[in-house]
């Protein structure tokens, strides 16, 4: 079976190894890997800011690109979400509504396709450190992917799952959020971290860069002792799928 | 044009039907099933779920096999409390009850209007009579209907509810089953005393009405 | 009133008061968690949710029959029903009817709806003694602020803060304890519940089929408000309507678990008319105020008119992880918290209210706590959106959208244009200010790769051994 490949912008541009993690997960999986060649952005920075004018046609040459592939995989939740969800408070050219109605129905998240496809048997590398999990707002509430995340992690050898309070809470970074309203993203991601730091965890693991962005980015500047992680570089780390890899 | 027909003109034009609500017919009936079903059948248990409720919101609960024990019950009240005197307003049985007191209590009944206000304002202790009760939030229902005034209810420190055991009901959907259209219609529900939690959310008793709020089951 | 170029100096206020960011964490922690219990006690709470959605919107599908069958059934059982089109005239009326009847003194009871309108002061500019009697109420009224929570008014003043309010204030000796500060108010109060002319109260929900309305409330300010004075105003927002009285019980259900974590509210108040021919006592008169002030143009508005379901539970604001930050002040206006993001700019218009829908992280925390199943984070998007395709956002951000806009429909070039930012990034020493200011201040920015996943991926085994 094919797997194309939705890579967002944060992974293109910030985190590569996340989105080549996934490759090597779902190659040890026994997938064939198909990158669609010229996807740019699924538009989602700019529908949250409210240009929906300038967003649409992004978001119609998205569908256009992914309507007929058989099996779409991201390894975010968030634009995922943007698509299954989002897409429908679009007015959207309506003869794209048949490819938008089949995309939905193939696109899945990483870890939420994993556990769909009972692959978490095959995952079970080893990693013998302390992990806890953030859960990101989109991937819990608008795709109601919690338990997924939490079995993946849970089914590696040796690792030392701490859950943070609350797991769910938001980290802050909410897109143009960030740095329109800096001050109070910053108080919010500070809760969050100190929260990951009372856990004791070496890593904080999640399933969308841009919460990973933030949370490393506060961790970091403060010499927090706690590194961020996202899932897939954690399964393809814990069976040591990085040898040979570019 | 004034301002209800530019309001009710503007409204006219707007007829619709919810675009996002997902509701289906068969809902409130498996609501109201379910909401049932969470409650027993038997009365006893009920009392047991109402006196639990009640003591969640700090109200005291007592249960009577007979008037002269309910009567005894206000006695002991009163005398821990240092009362003299009881504003009654009440049905058959907070009447019959308060014949049973006055060895040890004034009972006063309820004050004409012109003075109501003030006089009630000083007497400390009430006994008045609950038209149903709720077993699920410990609610009385007070329909105006049923009563003379609703002031012993809030001006006195300390109120004591009768409550028949026949009168009590699960839910509050069921209450509101049992109610007449002109019943409902002036009506007080109360649950525990009053209460306020504005200064740095610490629950203190007895904000502007009462302190305590004691229910007394009857059989 | 509301002002938006304030709203950046509100939040630095809130964020430097670390008491105040204190109570509003506690108080809210302790809200999500009693009512989580209540919620998890109660298997059907969906089930729940969407009826009380599906009653709103049926009594809103067509609200012209509603509210003149409301007005029908109020005005038989004695209810003298006025209407407002707006803030000024619901004042007006109000004011004109304390003249009329010669009233001197008025207490209120806890009312979302006459801050919204400002009714106090311009009770107090027509002379009239106006107490608030809800102790939070009282407390912000002495203060001269206006309520920093929907439920909880006086949530961004500590006890201490309390006490010297009242040394200052009510002239009595400095205390910080919370029950004797209570009985210091009960006992002012007291004395004005029975003195007062007039009562007035807002309305939690308005029965159609019975023509009566519904007051709730904790403390037994609101029933000594309206049963004491001769007169009682009420005023409502013409949003208020439910069916009947016999759909109550379900609003009930919802709201105290939502609204402070109880099971149920210690008074529960239904309204329908004067009662002295049941019981010789209550007020004379019920003077009922339906406001508009907008609203008939939100019910207008297919994709946002379900804001106007809000029952002002505050659910959403406690578990709000913004408004736990800069709590209620910081919005501006009477409603706060999400759904105050959204009614701000429906009520002030979308330049007044231009900020209020971008101070949220859009977690979708609020919509998963409404009882009423309000789609708040979809709401704040639409208006999102309204604001800038209205050109209320600022210019270089409008320009920025339009270059990517062009860009990400253009592969090669979006490819060159951002492999020259990332180029541009490695130019620019670690964390500084770029390409946003104030993100980084206090967090690492990211790096962007030189290459990118696209190319990595392309020069990579993975690509060669499973490709296509
Ligand atoms: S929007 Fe919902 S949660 Fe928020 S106050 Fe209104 S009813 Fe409560």
């Amino acid at each position: 079976m094919t797997v194309s490949l939705f890579i967002p912008c944060l992974t293109e541009h910030l985190y590569p190894e996340s989105g080549l993690a996934m490759v090597r997960i779902l190659k040890h999986l026994g997938y064939k890997i198909d990158y669609v060649d010229n996807q740019t952005c699924c538009g989602q920075p700019a529908f949250n800011s409210g240009y929906r004018r300038e967003m649409i046609p992004v978001a119609e040459r998205f569908i256009r690109l992914f309507q007929d592939k058989e099996l779409i995989v991201a390894p975010s939740g968030s634009c995922v979400a943007m698509i299954r969800v989002f897409y429908d408070q679009l007015a959207l050219d309506p003869s794209l509504m048949p490819g938008l109605k089949a995309l939905k129905e193939r696109l899945f998240e990483l870890t939420e396709f994993l556990v769909k496809r009972n692959h978490h048997d095959k995952l079970q590398g080893c990693f013998p450190h302390r992990v806890t999990y953030h859960d990101s707002c989109h991937l819990s509430r608008e795709l109601g992917v919690r338990q997924q995340p939490r079995q993946l992690i849970q089914s590696i050898k040796e690792i030392d799952f701490v859950e943070m309070t609350p797991p769910d809470l938001c980290c802050g970074f909410g897109g143009t959020f960030s740095y329109k309203f800096s001050d109070v993203s910053v108080e919010m991601v500070k809760r969050k971290c100190e929260s990951i730091e009372a856990t004791g965890a070496e890593y904080c693991i999640g399933a969308d860069s841009s919460c990973l962005m933030n949370i490393e980015g506060y961790l970091r500047k403060h010499g927090m002792k706690a590194k961020t992680l996202h899932i897939a570089e954690l399964l393809s780390r814990s069976l040591d799928l990085e040898k040979g890899a570019a | 044009m004034n301002a209800r027909e530019q309001i009710l003109g503007r409204l006219k034009a707007i007829s619709m039907t919810d675009p996002i609500s997902t509701y289906d017919d068969g809902l409130k009936h498996r609501l109201d099933a379910a909401w049932d079903g969470s409650f027993p059948d038997e009365s006893r248990r009920l009392a047991g779920l109402f006196a639990d409720a009640l003591e969640a919101v700090s109200g005291e609960f007592y249960s009577a096999a007979s008037v002269e024990e309910a009567a005894e019950i206000v006695g002991r009240i009163a005398h821990s409390s240092d009362y003299n005197a009881i504003v009654v307003d009440g049905g058959d049985m907070a009447d019959n009850i308060a014949l049973r007191v006055t060895d040890t209590l004034q009972v006063i009944a309820i004050p004409e209007a012109a003075q109501r206000s003030e006089v009630l304002a000083d007497i400390h202790c009430s006994m008045v009579e609950a038209h149903w009760g709720v077993a699920e939030t410990a609610s009385l229902a007070f329909p105006y209907i049923h009563a003379v005034s609703t002031q012993p209810h809030f001006l006195a420190e300390t109120v004591i509810a009768i409550l028949k055991r026949d009168r009590l009901l699960a839910h509050l959907g069921a209450l509101f089953n049992h109610l007449s259209p002109e019943e409902m219609k002036n009506l007080v529900l109360v649950t525990g005393p009053s209460r306020t939690a504005d200064i740095e959310k610490i629950l203190i008793l007895g904000a502007h009405g009462p302190k305590r709020l004691i229910v007394i089951l009857l059989d | 009133m509301l002002k938006p170029r304030k709203t950046h100096h509100y939040i630095r206020q809130a964020l430097k008061n670390d008491c105040l960011r204190a109570a509003v964490g506690k108080a809210t922690d302790l809200a999500v968690r009693k009512r989580q219990d209540l919620v998890n006690e109660t298997p059907y709470w969906e089930d729940l949710r969407h009826h009380v959605h599906h009653l709103k919107s049926k009594v809103l599908e067509n609200p012209e029959q509603s509210l003149m069958t409301f007005e029908a059934r109020c005005i038989a059982n004695g209810i003298n029903v006025h209407w407002a089109e707006d803030a000024a005239e619901a004042r007006q009326i109000i004011v004109d009817l304390a003249a009329q009847k010669k009233v001197k003194k008025i207490v209120k009871s806890k009312s979302l709806t006459t801050e919204e309108i400002e009714l106090n002061p311009a009770l107090e500019k027509a002379g009239l003694e106006t107490w608030e009697t809800d102790l939070g109420e009282y407390i912000v009224q002495l203060e001269g602020k206006t309520p920093s929570h929907l439920t909880m008014p006086a949530l961004h003043l500590s006890r201490y803060d309390i006490g010297r309010l009242f040394e200052k204030k009510l002239g009595i000796e400095y205390t910080d304890n919370p029950n004797e500060l209570l009985q210091v108010a009960r006992q002012r109060l007291r004395e004005h519940f029975l003195s007062a002319d007039m009562g007035i109260s807002g309305v939690n929900f308005a029965a159609v089929e019975e023509g009566a309305f519904v007051v709730i409330e904790n403390e037994a300010n609101a029933h000594l408000s309206i049963s004491i004075p001769k007169i009682h105003v009420a005023i409502m927002g013409l949003e208020k309507l439910i069916p009947s009285l016999s759909d109550l019980p379900y609003f009930l259900k919802v709201l105290a678990p939502s609204a402070t974590g109880q099971k149920a509210s210690s008074y529960v108040n239904i309204i329908g008319g004067p009662q002295q021919h049941l019981m010789e006592e209550g007020p004379e008169e019920v003077h009922l105020v339906i406001l508009d002030n907008g609203r008939s143009n939100i019910l207008a508005d297919a994709s946002l008119r379900e804001t106007l379901f809000c029952i002002r539970c505050g659910a959403c604001l406690n578990i709000c992880p913004v408004f736990r930050q800069v709590g209620g002040h910081a919005y501006g206006w009477a409603y706060m918290g999400p759904i105050g993001a959204t009614l701000i700019p429906l009520y002030n218009g979308l330049s007044e209210g231009r900020y209020a829908p971008f101070l949220s992280s859009l977690c979708g925390a609020c919509f998963d706590n409404c009882p009423m199943r309000i789609q708040i984070p979809k709401h704040l998007l639409t208006l999102r959106n309204r604001i800038a395709e209205s050109g209320k956002t600022m210019l270089i951000e409008r320009v920025g959208m339009k270059i990517w806009s062009m860009l990400a429909v253009r592969p090669r070039l979006y490819r060159f244009i951002t492999g020259l930012a990332a180029i541009v990034q490695q130019l620019i020493p670690f964390d500084k200010a770029f390409p946003a200011p104030g993100y980084v201040r206090h967090r690492a920015l990211g790096r962007m790769d030189s290459k990118g996943f696209r190319s990595r991926f392309m020069d990579s085994e993975d690509r060669r051994e499973g490709g296509r």
